[in-house]
């Protein structure tokens, strides 16, 4: 155990290395959250109710919250490490290491999102409570949404890991990465909360573990779980666990019966 | 001697063509690979316009515009950015090529750099992309009621095109050259590029005062779907300016083309290789 907790926290000093980014990517961050937040004020004044249980702060809290998890989570999947190692072949060294390979990465995966709250999650937050009237969370839901953004990056890592195996068959996962992200910015609700789309659609996408990373955790943070926050934590858990263990089944199928490429 | 004329007469124009047409007949060594990339390509990009319909799910108008009217404005905006992308979209691998070194390799032949970058992997499965915004074009095209006749519409449309293309690409170029000076920006030109695609995808009117004045007069994405859509819907502009903007697309793409090849010159010459 003490060797996967030694690797978040070498992982974690990894990340914390690479600092010209991060200001970069704040301004990013802080662009789209200015633009989004302009359309859905546009959208919450012209109908002038709630929408989906969300007034306009609360729209604009999803926004700003979005832009802070999309690195935390890795929406964008900017670290493909593993993927690039059982392209290149180089995912037999890690097998050869008397330690789990998915305990392995998802030991990197928790020191990277870490790193990730304190410099890609908290600045924008910031930003949209201070300047754009995102709200905090109730004192009471912190725990929770804490709970919830750890679950969420449970289930970030389990949709990845899967993603990237696929290479083991599929040579180079990279088409399928892609195709994937997509499907999981508009899952996320990053292109627009899930509450703004009509029921025919939002119902089937919060069932899908895409709305685990971002949405759910979104709506503790709002205080606007469905159907109540236990379930809402508790469908997270159910996609963590889902997810990682099919992750282990097809670790256990790839590394009996696929040949790895070499080079 | 002989070669040094069959040189000169290479010029950039007809070495972007070579390139391009040796990533074409790559592409068609898989056809049934390429076709599935490109449609693909459509189908995924396609779900931007999810976010689009879902606000009208929600209202009847935004900032006195109808779900028609924006889909229109979205199809024009659209098709000019992923124009755009074909076009430039391969610069986003800059900042890579200048931590990594291969931009020095570029440097060193006897031919432009931009030219060679823009034809370096010109990605074809990105006609898809077009497709969607041509799609979404169509759609608003046919849903809205349309001021001008048939074939002015027509004119408008293709001007339309042409000056968006030349604003995004210009936006794009610009914002990538920080590159230059500091190697970790990519994510701050894609707030440029893909948040000026996004921006220009609603009605001017539902951003603050800032935003709007930025989008007339700094970086003039005004100009690329938003001044040509409210001439083909036969709309006065909310904020003041004449019908005659809706046509000024083109011109102001070439002033902010010509800035940003400045700017791009500027960086090239102060960049200084990373000695990777």
């Amino acid at each position: 155990m003490r060797v996967y907790v030694e690797v978040a926290r070498r992982s974690f000093r990894r990340f914390a290395t690479y600092r010209g980014a991060t200001g970069a990517a704040l301004f990013t961050n802080t662009f789209f959250g200015i633009v989004l937040t302009a359309v859905v004020v546009a959208v919450s004044r012209e109908r002038g109710s709630a929408i989906g249980g969300l007034d306009e702060a609360g729209l604009v809290t999803q926004v700003w919250l979005g832009q802070g998890m999309i690195a935390v989570v890795d929406v964008f999947v900017r670290h493909p490490e593993l993927m690039e190692r059982i392209r290149s072949g180089d995912v037999v060294v890690d097998l050869f290491r008397p330690v789990d390979l998915q305990a392995w990465w998802a030991a990197v995966d928790g020191g990277r999102a870490a790193y990730e709250v304190l410099v890609r999650f908290l600045p924008p937050v910031t930003i949209g409570v201070v300047l754009f009237g995102a709200r905090l969370p109730a004192g009471r839901d912190v725990p929770a949404v804490v709970a919830a953004l750890v679950l969420a990056v449970a289930v970030s890592f389990g949709i990845r890991f899967l993603a990237y195996c696929s290479g083991f068959w599929l040579l180079d996962a990279k088409g399928a990465v892609r195709m994937l992200m997509t499907v999981w910015i508009v899952g996320a609700g990053m292109t627009i909360p899930l509450p703004l789309l009509p029921d025919a659609v939002e119902v089937p996408l919060r069932a899908l573990p895409f709305a685990s990373t971002i949405q759910l955790v979104s709506d503790v943070w709002t205080g606007t779980a469905r159907p109540s926050l236990p379930g809402s934590l508790g469908l997270q858990a159910a996609w963590a666990v889902a997810l990682i263990g099919a992750g282990r089944v097809v670790q256990a199928r790839a590394t009996r019966k696929v040949v790895v490429q070499g080079g | 001697m002989a070669e040094a004329t069959a040189d000169r007469r290479l010029g950039p124009g007809r070495v972007y063509a070579r390139l391009v047409g040796a990533e074409v007949r790559s592409a068609m060594e898989y056809p049934a690979s390429f076709a599935l990339g490109v449609v693909s390509s459509l189908l995924l990009t396609g779900l931007s316009l999810v976010g689009v319909a879902a606000v009208f799910t929600n209202v009847d108008e935004l900032s006195g515009w109808t779900a028609e009217e924006v889909v229109l404005l979205y199809g024009l905006a659209s098709t000019g950015f992923y124009l755009t992308d074909l076009l430039v979209g391969q610069l986003d691998e800059l900042g890579l090529m200048i931590r990594t070194g291969t931009l020095d390799v570029l440097l060193l032949r006897p031919r432009r750099v931009l030219p060679q970058i823009l034809a370096g992997d010109v990605d074809l499965r990105s006609l898809g992309k077009v497709a969607q915004g041509l799609v979404a074009l169509a759609i608003g095209l046919s849903l809205a009621d349309l001021a001008p006749s048939p074939a002015a519409v027509a004119l408008r449309v293709l001007v339309a095109l042409v000056g968006a293309t030349a604003i995004y690409a210009a936006v794009w170029i610009a914002s990538i050259s920080i590159c230059f000076w500091l190697v970790d920006s990519r994510e701050v030109s894609a707030a440029f590029t893909y948040g000026g695609r996004d921006m220009s995808s609603y009605p001017l009117g539902i951003y603050g005062q800032a935003l709007r004045e930025v989008a007339r007069f700094v970086i003039p994405l005004a100009f690329a779907a938003y001044y040509p859509t409210l001439g083909l819907v036969g709309r006065a502009d909310p904020l003041g300016g004449s019908p005659a903007l809706a046509w000024a697309g083109p011109l102001v793409g070439a002033v902010a083309l010509a800035v940003a090849l400045a700017v791009w010159r500027t960086g090239l010459r102060a960049y200084r290789s990373t000695g990777a």
